[in-house]
């Protein structure tokens, strides 16, 4: 009921999502039209300028211009960002009780997406693409049970047993009868977003009951035992992932290769 | 003739009016009726203040004619009693003092004229006539004022029946914040929309929303009355309605910070400025006053430093648009002229800023 209630109270999705997801899967790319949603908004541009100027992507020029952004990007990478942003915007941002800022949780996803792209193969355009949304929103759902939990007072409890489980979704199925992607995708139902996506979302839990884009799903699989809230990129986290790799027939060695890769930036997620 | 023509026009005006006369001379009473019955609609006559008081509760008076020395209720204790039921009340008063100071009190009750005792025909036309007039003008303004407000009110109305969003508009040191919003309830003084976190944050943070919908031509000025987190809902009250300066996000003024600076020269003499505030058109600087002699439309040389990458002063081409001296200090709007690199360089400078902007904001509200 709790969840229920709360997911009702969110505001409806951004008129401008609508337009940017048409935009998206409209063969004949307007850029134009992108470029003008993204003009008349300042996060949306300053969203663009982070991505391109942050050493996480590694480009060599400093693009200071959304249009330059955009050819850089190209469509359906820069109308992704631009619904993840808007998406950001709209629900409430609340993972206190998983004591976590906006700014590491937004780090933690930007690594993971920087780790997932090198590890998918280059010629999988279409799959990168289509991870892109699910990747950043499919645990918005967190924010929710995060905001009951605080305004319940359970903060104390949670965070000590939290601290301890290995299994984040478990945890909160265990807590709430849903577990957070599950969460996510019935604000998106409420938001009436993308079925698509909404279908990979809600499989994340039980990847094995997934019809479609299974490979998708498999691989939010393994974002979500990295993402572990509770340790991410910990030795037990890691190492579960590229379990999961091997068992769904990835090439588990090079995603151990790109991690160890990437050790810098796991130093800084952990604050060292 | 001339007066002619204006009786004319003033029979035309006052023919729907109601007057009410308050004058305990019966002469003088006699005299004005006989002026006042050729002209207006009703002509209402009350011996003493209490009695016109009484009246102008109880009838629906377009104007009143009034002396100062009445019994009871003197003139002046009448006014004010009648500007507490209506403030922009219409009043001429007859007077027959010379005396300054009783004028002067008049005026502070902020009556229309006077006419002078004795008054003759003429003299009461002009009078009448430009009072009429104004109270014209008057009913017009308030006509449109009215019209525009309901015709506003509907499309609010409208909006809210059928879910339609409305955009809503906040700011944090120039920076825009724009969304779409639902409004969940609306009346003549309030309306509450459910809005996103950033904008819920941003509102919170600036006491003060401006709602914006393609349907209404103006803006709505709204002051922050009760926000309630929990359902991502504001309570607004509506300020007034204004026809926005600027309705394109891209022509947005940013705040300055300590990266920006600039001088001109003048005389010899290099003045070194301060940015307030910058736009790819505008540049509005501050600097002491050293008695310089700037005039509007003058042409000048800006030299602008932004601490970049590059770190180099270019040269904008300005004119002088508006000043501004208070205390010693010079405000001044430049407007760039048009020239494509400046615009870039000003418009990277805007990009970086917006992104710093956001950040510190996201950092200071978001948990």
């Amino acid at each position: 009921m709790l969840i229920k209630k709360n997911i009702l109270a969110l505001p409806l999705l951004d008129e401008r999502i609508k337009k940017i997801l048409e935009l998206k899967n409209n063969k004949e790319y307007d850029t134009k039209k992108l470029l003008e949603i993204i003009n008349a908004d300042s996060s949306l541009r300053t969203r663009l300028f982070y991505l391109s100027n942050k050493s996480f992507f590694s480009f060599v020029n400093f693009i200071q211009s959304p249009s330059k952004a955009l050819s850089l990007y190209g469509m359906n990478f820069t109308s992704s960002m631009c619904i993840i942003e808007l998406i950001f915007n709209t629900i409430k941002f609340d993972l206190r009780a998983y004591s976590f800022s906006y700014e590491k949780y937004l780090y933690l996803l930007e690594l993971t997406c920087k780790i997932i792209n090198e590890f998918i193969d280059e010629k999988e355009i279409d799959l990168k693409e289509k991870l892109l949304i699910p990747m950043f929103i499919y645990d918005i759902g967190k924010f929710i049970i995060s905001k009951i939990i605080y305004y319940n007072k359970y903060e104390k409890i949670f965070k000590r047993e939290f601290i301890e489980c290995k299994n984040v979704q478990i945890f909160e199925k265990k807590l709430f009868s849903y577990s957070s992607s599950e969460i996510s995708s019935l604000i998106l139902k409420y938001w009436s977003f993308d079925e698509e996506i909404r279908d990979i979302i809600i499989h994340i839990s039980n990847p094995s009951l997934a019809k479609n884009n299974k490979k998708l799903v498999y691989i939010l699989d393994i974002i979500q035992s990295l993402n572990n809230l509770s340790m991410p990129y910990s030795e037990h986290c890691i190492n579960e992932a590229i379990r999961k790799a091997r068992d769904y027939g990835f090439d588990f060695k090079n995603l151990e290769d790109i991690i160890n890769k990437n050790k810098n930036k796991i130093r800084i997620l952990h604050g060292k | 003739m001339e007066n002619n023509e204006y009786l004319l026009k003033l029979k035309k005006l006052s023919s729907t009016c109601t007057i009410l006369l308050v004058e305990d001379d019966f002469k003088y009473q006699e005299l004005i009726l006989k002026f006042l019955n050729k002209l207006f609609k009703k002509v209402l006559l009350a011996n003493d203040g209490e009695e016109g008081l009484r009246l102008y509760k109880k009838e629906k008076i377009d104007l009143v004619l009034t002396a100062l020395n009445l019994p009871k209720i003197n003139g002046h204790d009448m006014i004010r009693e009648i500007r507490k039921i209506h403030v922009d009340a219409e009043i001429l008063v007859l007077s027959s003092h010379t005396d300054s100071s009783t004028l002067l009190s008049c005026i502070h009750l902020g009556i229309s004229d006077f006419i002078s005792k004795p008054a003759d025909d003429d003299k009461m036309i002009i009078i009448f006539l430009r009072v009429l007039l104004n109270m014209k003008k008057k009913d017009d303004v308030f006509r449109q004022i009215r019209l525009k407000n309901e015709k506003n009110e509907e499309i609010l109305s409208f909006l809210h029946e059928n879910s339609r969003p409305i955009d809503i508009i906040n700011y944090y040191k120039g920076l825009v914040f724009r969304s779409s919003a639902y409004i969940k309830e609306v009346d003549e003084e309030s309306i509450k929309l459910k809005v996103n976190s950033l904008q819920l944050l941003a509102c919170k943070n600036e006491g003060f929303a401006v709602l914006d919908s393609s349907l209404i031509g103006e803006n709505i000025c709204c002051s922050l009355l009760e926000v309630y987190d929990d359902n991502y809902e504001i309570l607004l009250k509506k300020e007034k309605f204004f026809y926005p300066k600027l309705k394109m996000d891209n022509e947005l003024i940013l705040e300055s910070c300590k990266k920006i600076n600039g001088f001109f020269m003048i005389n010899d003499n290099k003045v070194l400025c301060k940015i307030n505030k910058i736009s790819k058109k505008e540049i509005f600087i501050t600097f002491e006053d050293n008695h310089f002699d700037i005039k509007k439309h003058d042409e000048i040389d800006f030299y602008l430093f932004i601490n970049n990458k590059t770190s180099r002063y270019e040269r904008v081409e300005s004119i002088v648009y508006k000043i501004i001296k208070k205390d010693y200090i010079n405000k001044i709007i430049l407007l760039i002229k048009k020239d494509k690199n400046i615009e870039e360089y000003i418009q990277k400078y805007i990009f970086t800023r917006e992104e710093e902007l956001l950040e510190e904001f996201k950092k200071k509200f978001l948990l």
